[in-house]
């Protein structure tokens, strides 16, 4: 088995060095000389320089099906005819792509891209959720994003502070997975009491989000 | 083309030498036409018969591409002049929107069996022109 980076320059160095670390076999291909040149330096990598679209440049790679694919380059368009060429001409299923355009996860994955990450929504969630609260104390997406976790702490002003969770009006589309309150664990029920400190961990869709935070936290 | 009578609803995706003459043609025989690019001075190529609708935009952006009302089109034409782009418009507009028909320029020949796997109709410029080259060399050689 190996892994195959196609394009991308500092994230492919890095990844490239960190998979050699672990003892894969990597191969890199990328359309630019220089970066081809620098990157010999300093990796004991197999580096192919050309166009990772072209049939040709990818021929040289002696493809095994269970070999992993990681696609970086900067425009989805190339991006997705490699993908696909990689599918239907080597029978690589696991092929890993960055996608620019956050509206594009979808076409990846209909096209049968199991892995389309986007680091502008993940950046994106990432800033808004640092916009919403202060009581946020983490926030994780999962699924590129179609499901959250969030984990925040109930401020004395909570308007649900006090409450019993039945009588807290949180939307249908979350969940709240466990409490943490001085240091135990509670398995929330319907009658377990909301108190000011808890540590709440709350699975929800991210559509949800911006309520149940204004539920448990307030405005 | 059996609805001629209503006239068919084409998008021409890249305004360039092949697009223009293209969409200008088609809508100057009746039928409904959007072209998209992203240069605004490729619009300059279509003729003055052109009455169709011209979107400013890039088409591998679906936000653009659905400014053109894609998921309506009887046929999509990608004719820019960069495969990679003819194959995202064209596996979008056939897998994700459903249209029917779609043909894409395709230029380098090593692409065209990718381009049918995924069902799409391929017109090679670069093909069309060696073999016409061909014909003309092997006709000079006969006579």
């Amino acid at each position: 088995m190996k892994i195959v980076i196609i394009g991308g320059y500092r994230i492919a160095y890095h990844l490239a060095r960190s998979m050699i670390s672990k003892g894969y076999h990597v191969y890199i291909v990328n359309r630019d000389p220089q970066v081809c040149q620098e990157l010999a330096k300093k990796l004991s990598a197999i580096i192919i320089n050309g166009d990772g679209s072209k049939k040709n440049i990818l021929d040289q790679i002696e493809f095994s099906p269970n070999d992993i694919v990681v696609i970086l380059t900067n425009t989805d368009r190339d991006s997705l005819i490699i993908s696909q060429m990689i599918k239907k001409y080597y029978h690589v299923e696991r092929i890993v792509t960055l996608v620019n355009d956050p509206e594009n996860i979808d076409i990846f994955n209909r096209l049968g891209v199991k892995v389309a990450i986007s680091p502008t929504s993940l950046l994106s969630q990432t800033i808004q959720s640092l916009l919403l609260v202060e009581e946020m104390e983490e926030f994780f997406p999962v699924e590129e994003g179609k499901l959250v976790f969030l984990r925040l702490e109930i401020p004395e002003t909570s308007p649900s502070a006090g409450k019993k969770l039945r009588d807290i009006n949180l939307p249908n589309e979350c969940i709240i997975g466990g409490i943490l309150r001085q240091n135990n664990v509670v398995i929330p029920r319907g009658e377990t009491d909301l108190l000011p400190g808890d540590r709440v961990f709350i699975i929800c869709e991210p559509k949800v989000q911006t309520q149940v935070i204004k539920h448990l936290v307030g405005e | 083309m059996k609805k001629k009578a209503e006239g068919l609803y084409i998008i021409v995706v890249g305004c360039g030498k092949i697009g223009s003459i293209v969409a200008s043609y088609m809508s100057a025989s009746g039928n409904n036409v959007v072209v998209i690019d992203n240069r605004e001075a490729a619009f300059d190529n279509l003729s003055e018969e052109f009455t169709g609708f011209k979107i400013l935009g890039d088409a591998t952006e679906i936000v653009h591409l659905r400014e053109t009302k894609i998921e309506r089109a009887n046929v999509v034409l990608a004719l820019t002049g960069d495969d990679n782009t003819n194959f995202m418009v064209s596996t979008v507009a056939k897998q994700y929107f459903g249209v029917k028909e779609v043909i894409a320029r395709v230029n380098d020949p090593d692409n065209e069996d990718i381009f049918r796997e995924f069902d799409i109709e391929v017109v090679s410029p670069t093909a069309l022109v060696a073999e016409k080259i061909i014909q003309r060399v092997d006709a000079g050689g006969q006579s």
